[in-house]
């Protein structure tokens, strides 16, 4: 994924903090959670965007929601920073930089998995494997659960998409009746 | 000379019409003399005339003749002319006619040429009406085809996707994770 200069600005300086303290893994974690709940939540994402809560609003409320989630000073002292910033509306493009550059820098990618249900453990494995062989780097393997793809693997990894979708053949289906050659 | 043997012809036949009562009259010896008499008298009368009038008369009618000559030669060149006339009018009107009929065939050849050019246009008008027509009729069986082979298709389509979401089961989506790992560790 391509990241905003913002977000490659706020997740270099988070990302460097957390290594020099060895915790980039854990703060790795923390920023998921709280990227989560704010993804999950229409009222806190309107609490970043709406004008009309002040920052010292906005930072009573984001510090109430860290103490409960209870991560790390240093994952709080950034969320604090960016709220501050009236930057917290990019979180998640935030914390999808932070991946990237945690994993660059472990000499790791990710590889988004979409399936209809979640492999199992031995094909999460041989996938994994393939993908390592392919890129040549650790792959970390990332599964989201999308019934529309009907069955089949879709897999992002590096840029390039493997799609062995039900949907995908289906759609190549489709193209090839609608061409005057079919 | 000529008229002077006529006008002696016409006082001999005066002559004789002046005598003649008199010898009719009969009579001997008497009516005889007076014959004689108004025979020299007519014969006189006749000199004199003939002496005093008879150049005059000779001239009138020879004049009356050059006059009738010059008459007939007017009248002959008169004619000579008309003849002419007539002649080149008959020609002008041979021509003319020779024109018209050159004219007439013409405007038929022009006639036939514009009747002939008007026909091959029309000929290829209609051609190229029908071809378009044609063309247009290929054109849209093929786009109502081609809609129609899409419908069918999308509709193929969308049954297929909607078996599949009803039908396959965790064994089929597990298979078909297997089968893509098999495709990409074959490509790998």
């Amino acid at each position: 994924m391509k990241s905003s200069t913002i977000a490659l600005r706020y997740s270099q300086a988070v990302l460097a903090l957390a290594t020099d303290r060895k915790q980039h893994e854990q703060i790795g974690r923390e920023l998921d959670r709280v990227a989560a709940v704010f993804a999950g939540s229409d009222e806190l994402r309107a609490l970043s965007r709406n004008p009309k809560f002040s920052v010292a609003d906005r930072k009573a409320i984001v510090s109430e929601l860290l103490k409960r989630l209870m991560v790390s000073p240093i994952t709080r002292n950034f969320v604090m920073l960016i709220t501050e910033k009236g930057r917290l509306q990019h979180i998640a493009e935030i914390v999808a930089a932070y991946h990237d550059q945690a994993d660059a820098q472990a000499g790791r990618i990710r590889a988004q998995v979409t399936v209809v249900a979640p492999l199992a453990e031995l094909e999460a494995a041989r996938l994994r494997t393939v993908l390592q062989k392919m890129t040549g780097k650790q792959v970390v393997l990332e599964q989201q659960v999308d019934p529309s793809i009907i069955g089949g693997v879709v897999t992002r990894v590096g840029g390039r998409i493997y799609d062995g979708s039900v949907r995908a053949q289906l759609e190549s289906l489709r193209t090839r009746l609608r061409s005057p050659a079919a | 000379m000529k008229h002077h043997r006529q006008t002696l012809t016409l006082g001999w036949v005066a002559l004789l019409s002046l005598t003649a009562p008199a010898f009719a009259a009969g009579g001997g010896e008497v009516g005889w003399s007076k014959t004689i008499f108004h025979g020299v008298n007519a014969a006189i009368l006749f000199y004199i005339i003939y002496r005093f009038f008879g150049p005059k008369v000779t001239a009138g009618l020879q004049s009356k003749s050059k006059q009738v000559a010059r008459d007939i030669d007017e009248a002959t060149r008169l004619h000579a002319e008309a003849s002419a006339r007539l002649a080149a009018a008959e020609a002008d009107l041979a021509a003319l006619a020779g024109k018209a009929e050159a004219l007439l065939a013409d405007l038929r050849r022009e006639g036939e040429a514009e009747r002939d050019k008007l026909v091959a246009q029309a000929k290829a008008e209609a051609e190229r009406i029908t071809a378009e027509a044609e063309r247009t009729a290929r054109s849209e069986i093929a786009r109502v085809k081609a809609r129609l082979e899409a419908e069918l298709g999308e509709m193929a389509v969308e049954a297929a996707a909607r078996a599949l979401r009803e039908k396959t089961t965790p064994a089929d989506q597990r298979r078909l994770a297997v089968e893509y790992l098999t495709r990409l560790e074959e490509r790998s």
